[in-house]
């Protein structure tokens, strides 16, 4: 899996999980790491899809979907641009943290770790850090 | 989803061999549609049916919903397997060739791909490398505004700069513009990030088919499946 | 189909088989030492009756025959050249395809047929020149030649069907047929022959047909030439259609 730039943007696909998912997962990221400024111009569906070297279709798809979801928004005759609504964006960065922690506890009680164990362990962590 | 092009119990001997038997296929409208196979698994005997360049035994086919015929040809853009290109030609008479010859041909559009494809208006068939010569019928292909273009093994035998060129080419033309596209190829690797939709041929039938990105979350990448299905 | 596709189609074999003659490079410089020896021979040992140029005209005898594979070789070039695709799945009728292939393989045909007569007139008025030998035997040369074109023009269409039909039906299911038609190949190429049998080709009368030593119905071999060429045409288009193994 090569990583590959687009204006800002660092996509890594891989073949066998469907792509759609994985380059909306990737430009909400970008938007929530900051990779790309609220504002900021997206490459059209036709760029996007060159550099990507996918279906334009793919990524007419995720467009969409981030359309509805109101992280991105197209300007006629201008081309589509991330929210500059900061909100929006904070909002996507809870849910991305809120899903991470989702993934990380439920592995944690895969291997049977309670709540309390995994305090401790992340207070542990914390104070290692320091 | 509408079907571009449908076949039911498509059957075709050359002599004792069954190329095709019983095959059903369909092709969606406005998506990349990839026919994968090895050599021999009758994946070029039903691209030639749909220009009526053979006549199946059995069966019925409808490419847009008329039977294949020469008459249906103006709709269809077609780069046939193993083709070569006319000796004796240059870039700039090939380009003359498809606005003579072919319906809704591009003359402009046809000199941009030649352009960004890396061909020189004077280049000769007999100096063309073999990847020059398949950027040069892949130019004539993508240059015509035809609502099917099938293209039959247009990656094989290639170098890797050509393949490359030509997978951007193929993008760039299906991004701007609504057209049904039905590539049928044996190399996967490079070339299955653009299917939107895949059909696997073994032994003259349809083992496998369906939208590609269902077909990932199922079964993981195109490559996994093949070696699956013919390993 | 447009008038002008069609023109191109032709104008597209005409391209392709000149080609061939134009990148020949080594076939020019024979040719052109040949003709000097000739040019020079004439000169220095030709005398009275030296030069016959109608034995020269003996060269068209093989001239169906030649005519018959330039047909067979323009279909032959689509599988040899990888080019048959192209062509079988343009958007024109398989009937126009192949009647682009016979026009442009006829107007080849006489092209070479004009070159050739043209060719063994100039040496008749060279040799006639440079020997003294007056110009009667010139005009006479004209007559013959005239009378010989005219039976190729009649006749080659019937040849040019033929190698269209042999050069599909060897890519055919019907290719067991072949032997039959390369027997008519050796048989109705020899026009010259069957038609001129009771003429003295040295007297500068080629044949029957124009000295009127033929009875008037011998005429009627052209209209069957005609009906045999359209016959053989017909089942070349109808072996593209229905019997080519692709």
């Amino acid at each position: 899996m090569n990583e590959i730039r687009v204006g800002g943007m660092r996509f890594a696909l891989d073949l066998s999980q469907p792509l759609y998912e994985q380059v909306l997962e990737q430009v909400r990221s970008s938007i929530a790491k900051g990779e790309i400024a609220l504002g900021e111009k997206i490459p059209s569906v036709r760029e996007m899809a060159q550099a990507l070297k996918i279906n334009p279709n793919t990524v007419m798809r995720a467009y969409q979907e981030l359309e509805r979801d109101q992280l991105t928004e197209t300007r006629r005759g201008q081309g589509t641009f991330i929210t500059t609504d900061a909100g929006k964006v904070s909002h996507i960065r809870h849910r991305l943290a809120e899903e991470a922690v989702t993934e990380f506890l439920g592995r944690m009680n895969s291997l049977g770790f309670t709540a309390a164990d995994i305090a401790s362990i992340l207070k542990a962590k914390g104070d290692g850090a320091k | 989803m509408k079907a571009a092009i449908k076949g039911e119990g498509l059957t075709k001997r050359y002599g004792k061999r069954k190329a095709l038997d019983n095959f059903d296929i369909e092709v969606p409208e406005y998506a990349i549609t990839a026919i994968l196979g090895p050599n021999g698994a009758g994946k070029s005997t039903f691209m030639r049916m749909l220009t009526g360049l053979v006549a199946p035994d059995s069966g019925s086919l409808t490419v847009l919903g008329e039977r294949p015929s020469w008459r249906q040809n103006r709709l269809v853009s077609y780069l046939p397997d193993r083709a070569r290109w006319y000796q004796g030609q240059t870039v700039e008479s090939a380009i003359e060739w498809g606005t003579k010859l072919l319906p809704e041909f591009r003359r402009d559009t046809a000199w941009e791909l030649a352009g960004s494809l890396g061909l020189e208006a004077d280049l000769e068939t007999e100096g063309m490398s073999k990847g020059q010569e398949a950027r040069l019928m892949l130019t004539l292909c993508l240059a015509r505004e035809v609502p099917l273009l099938v293209l039959d093994e247009p990656f094989s035998g290639i170098d890797m700069i050509s393949r490359e060129k030509i997978v951007l080419a193929l993008i760039d033309a299906f991004a701007t513009r609504r057209q049904t596209v039905l590539i049928c190829t044996h190399e996967i690797a490079e070339t299955e990030s653009l299917f939107d939709h895949a059909v696997f041929v073994k032994d003259g039938r349809a083992a496998l088919s369906g939208g590609v990105e269902e077909l990932r979350s199922r079964s993981g990448s195109m490559q996994d499946i093949y070696r699956s299905l013919y390993g | 189909m447009e008038r002008d596709q069609f023109a191109y189609l032709v104008r597209h074999e005409l391209k392709l088989e000149t080609r061939r003659l134009a990148r020949g490079g080594w076939f020019w410089i024979y040719a052109a030492v040949i003709a000097v020896v000739i040019l020079a021979a004439l000169a220095i040992w030709g005398g009275e009756d030296a030069l016959k140029p109608d034995y020269l005209l003996f060269a068209c005898f093989a001239f169906p025959y030649f005519f018959c594979m330039l047909a067979y070789r323009m279909i032959k070039r689509e599988w040899s050249d990888g080019t048959v695709g192209w062509w079988l799945s343009l958007p024109y009728s398989r009937l126009r395809l192949l009647s682009a292939k016979l026009v442009a393989s006829f107007a080849q045909s006489m092209a070479i047929s004009v070159l050739f007569f043209a060719a063994v007139a100039v040496l008749e008025l060279y040799y006639a020149a440079v020997n003294g030998v007056g110009f009667a035997a010139f005009g006479r040369l004209l007559e013959q030649e005239g009378e010989y074109l005219l039976l190729l023009i009649v006749y080659s269409p019937m040849l040019l069907a033929l190698g269209l039909l042999l050069g599909l039906l060897h890519k055919s299911s019907l290719k067991p047929l072949m032997p039959l038609f390369w027997i008519l190949f050796g048989l109705s190429g020899n026009v010259f022959n069957f038609l001129g049998a009771s003429a003295e080709i040295a007297e500068g009368r080629s044949w029957g047909l124009f000295d009127g030593t033929a009875p008037a119905w011998a005429w009627l071999a052209i209209p069957a030439f005609w009906l045999v060429g359209a016959a053989l045409f017909s089942g070349a288009v109808n072996i593209c259609k229905k019997h080519l193994i692709l």
